[in-house]
């Protein structure tokens, strides 16, 4: 984009400059004027400069030429004759043909050259000599070289705003530093002057460049300051092309840091060492200073090191792995259209095909477990963040509370961390403000006067599971019945389980605070916390007993791209069940399907009922049949809630490529997204946890 | 809020610099020639603002770079200044220095190579 911007400025300039430099070609041939002179090579230079930045690389050329022609005119080199004059308006007029006139590349080209060996044999008294014959060698493999630098720079250098650390680090980023020690040659504090620079750097590194490449760096500084560069690769690498000497000092230097040799005895080796080639330990032995058990030891320390070394890291930008992931996504989506091939294939052929897949598949699995390994992040920073907040605020309201952390190991997609640092601190403030009691009242009621928050994390089945627990007072049934009712949640005389009862302090509005706290109990917050961790495809569970305290439970997915779904198809169209959330499928007898006022349709599960969603009716679809008992019945699972989806098919079980909806598609809860199917249709993926919510609002 | 000054003739080079820095974050002052920019900075530096970087064409009608340089060194000592030039111009580079430049890049720069530099010389 930014391109077609930035030629559309250049060819606006192109235009102002070729008419402005047409008539000063012109008074410059009445009056050979040296500053219309000046001005003209101006145009040019600027033309060249800004052709070359729009990516006209002829015009650029052309102009270099022309340049080369004015400089020799300025001075004095060159006469002026209409002759030159000619060919300069000729090269503009070429300009402009290539410019704006839509010339050919092969016409301009032609042009280009004519009016090039014009000007060669208008200045024919000059040689050639500038570059063009000399191009430096193309990057040939010179394999990796050892650099040695050492650079003291003029202590007044700040004063042209050149940083000498970021020539160092420049120097530094062409390799890897062997060796570096930097010359602190600092006076006394007292008359130190901050902005002169003291320090000198003797680096040694290694590179995969010449020499050429390294003088580079300190192209702009090497006149005026002391910089020695030299090339040292033969005191580093021996006929076998190991790292000899630096192994040899290295070794050498365990043995110093050990106290086996003393400095100057190292000093005296290496001397030697690189006198006669041979191995430090033998000098070392040989001189009497240390024992061949000793150097044996320091071998091992340095196997150690070495091998801390080089397991590095890598930085990534997390975008990289994003469009990675996407782009594993879309194999995923060609397999299984691969998938669908084999299906129609002759069976011997689909056979064959499938087997092959099935391996593929399985890599793919593995890769993409690979991938969100590498998005994984620990959870252990973000809960240690809250240690000073629960301090912090427990402090403020007078109470006293420890924050004890588990699982701070345990990994989880870097997103998904960085949106459930929000909702925990939430839940963790209510545990601060409404679950922990003041330490009197736990002294009454015979507890520790400071009350603990838990935090845990760990994975199972699949799944992420973080607890927050306090050893406070637990929820208080009775306001949040009162509350329930008041809000108009529920009766007056429902009898509800506890679990619902609880679920209802995640409703928008809802505090059981007589008075708002400082820090909750506006009736903002859980709600909120409930509708983020759903946004992560997660859920959260209240457990909760009087005076032994709350435990909230976050279960969220590992990976926020794909899952594994399971296909169903009622009537025309194909919906994904998430794998995760399924128990089993059925297929229920009549007398197993009951009507309930209030409740709605029923089927029984093993001795349970449980509520009936038709899948056709809910989306206003046609389905092939409309008695349960001659459909397949989905039961799934999302917390403590249990749903029956009445589908017709079961198709398959894949795995699926989440696309996310934008609002306008659906402001259905019961949808999480959509997916591509192998065949290029579109699928919802049904969202279990909110298809519950929309069932029982209906009813 | 410190600026990025661009200081060149051509339009063309003032977009193509603001464009390849226009990620940095930095609110980006463009001048015309030496003189122009000079304005421009005690303008900057008149409203409680810096400059942390300017970017200076040699040859420019009015005021040169060099001569810019010069002047902008007069007092500020230490606000890197890079300049822009072709390749043609080592005495150019060498003048630069001398005026008290911070470093050179070469027309045409790609956008990597002109953010590199730039974030060598801000950071």
């Amino acid at each position: 984009m930014s391109d077609t911007v930035i030629k559309e400025v250049f060819l606006n300039e192109a235009r102002e400059i070729l008419s402005n430099v047409e008539s000063d070609l012109v008074v410059f041939e009445a009056g050979s004027d040296p500053e219309v002179l000046n001005r003209i090579f101006r145009y040019v230079h600027t033309l060249k400069g800004s052709s070359s930045m729009a990516g006209y690389e002829n015009v650029s050329e052309l102009m270099h030429d022309l340049e080369t022609v004015l400089d020799r005119l300025r001075s004095g080199s060159l006469a002026v004759d209409d002759r030159l004059v000619d060919i300069l308006l000729e090269c503009f007029d070429w300009v402009k043909l290539a410019l704006f006139d839509g010339g050919s590349a092969e016409e301009t080209g032609a042009a280009q050259r004519g009016l090039i060996d014009r000007m060669a044999a208008f200045s024919a008294e000059k040689p050639a000599e500038d570059g063009d014959a000399a191009q430096p060698e193309e990057a040939k493999d010179y394999g990796y070289r050892y650099f040695r630098v050492r650079a003291k720079f003029r202590d007044a250098i700040f004063e042209s705003g050149i940083d000498p650390l970021s020539i160092i680090e420049d120097f530094i980023s062409l390799g890897r530093v062997v060796e570096m020690s930097v010359d602190d040659d600092l006076p006394e504090l007292g008359s130190l002057d901050p902005e002169k620079c003291y320090l000198g750097w003797d680096i040694t590194i290694k590179a995969p460049c010449r020499l050429e490449q390294a003088e580079e760096v300190f192209l702009f500084v090497k006149d005026d300051n002391e910089i020695v560069l030299e090339d040292v690769t033969s005191r580093f690498i021996d006929d076998s092309g190991g790292d000899k000497y630096l192994e040899e000092k290295r070794i050498g230097e365990i043995l110093v840091r050990k106290g086996i040799l003393t400095r100057k005895e190292l000093d005296d080796v290496l001397a030697d060492q690189e006198l006669t080639n041979r191995k430090i330990g033998d000098i070392i032995v040989e001189k009497g200073y240390a024992a061949h058990k000793d150097i044996q030891y320091a071998l091992g320390e340095q196997d150690r090191i070495r091998t801390k070394i080089e397991t590095g890291t890598v930085r990534v930008d997390t975008r990289k792995l994003d469009s990675l992931m996407n782009l594993l996504g879309e194999i995923v989506i060609g397999q299984s259209a691969i998938a669908r091939v084999a299906d129609e294939l002759p069976e011997e052929q689909g056979f064959m095909l499938k087997n092959a897949l099935y391996g593929l598949d399985r890599t793919t699995r593995e890769f993409q477990e690979q991938i969100m390994a590498i998005r994984m992040i620990p959870i252990g920073a973000t809960f240690e963040q809250f240690r000073r907040f629960v301090r912090d605020t427990a402090r403020d309201i007078g109470k006293e509370i420890r924050l004890e952390i588990f699982g701070e190991e345990t990994e989880l997609d870097k997103t998904v961390i960085e949106k459930i640092s929000d909702p925990l601190k939430h839940m963790i403030r209510n545990a601060v403000d409404h679950g922990i009691e003041d330490p009197a009242e736990r002294e009454r009621k015979g507890k520790s006067r400071e009350g603990r928050i838990r935090l845990n994390a760990y994975h199972q089945e699949g799944n992420m599971f973080i607890e927050v627990t306090d050893d406070g007072a637990g929820l208080d049934v009775g306001k949040i019945r009162s509350k329930a009712v008041s809000l108009g949640l529920m009766r007056a005389g429902d009898e509800l389980p506890e679990e619902k009862l609880f679920s209802y302090i995640f409703s928008p509005g809802f505090t059981t605070a007589e008075e708002a706290g400082d820090l909750s109990g506006r009736g903002v917050g859980m709600d909120v916390v409930k509708t983020n961790i759903e946004a992560l495809r997660g859920t959260v569970e209240i457990d909760s007993a009087e005076n032994v305290g709350t435990t909230f439970l976050i279960k969220l997915p590992l990976t926020l791209a794909i899952i594994e779904g399971m296909l169903v198809r009622s009537g025309v169209n194909i919906y994904i069940v998430p794998l995760l959330s399924i128990v089993e499928c059925i297929q229920p007898k009549r007398e197993d399907v009951k009507v309930v006022e209030g409740s709605g349709e029923l089927i029984r599960v093993r001795e349970k009922y449980v509520p009936l969603v038709r899948l056709y009716d809910y989306f206003g679809i046609r389905a092939d049949c409309e008695n349960p008992w001659e459909t397949i019945v989905v039961i799934v699972e999302t917390g403590k809630e249990t749903l029956g989806i009445m589908v017709d098919e079961l198709v398959g079980q894949q795995q699926i490529v989440i696309k996310s909806l934008s609002g306008q598609v659906t402001r259905s809860r019961a949808v999480s997204g959509a997916a591509i199917l192998g065949d290029g249709k579109v699928a919802l993926i049904l969202d279990v946890h909110g298809l519950f919510g929309e069932m029982t609002r209906t009813q | 809020m410190k600026h990025i000054m661009i200081i060149d003739d051509s339009p063309t080079i003032r977009t193509s610099v603001e464009y390849a820095l226009m990620g940095l974050g930095y609110p980006i002052a463009n001048a015309e020639n030496g003189s122009d920019a000079l304005k421009k900075i005690a303008a900057i530096k008149g409203k409680g603002d810096d400059v942390a970087l300017c970017i200076v064409d040699v040859n420019m009608p009015v005021m040169d770079g060099i001569t810019f340089i010069g002047e902008f060194r007069k007092d500020d000592k230490f606000t890197p200044v890079l300049v822009l030039t072709t390749e043609s111009e080592e005495q150019k580079i060498r003048a630069g220095k001398e005026a008290g430049a911070s470093g050179w890049i070469v027309k045409p720069f790609s956008n990597q190579d002109m953010v590199k530099v730039v974030q060598r010389l801000v950071k």
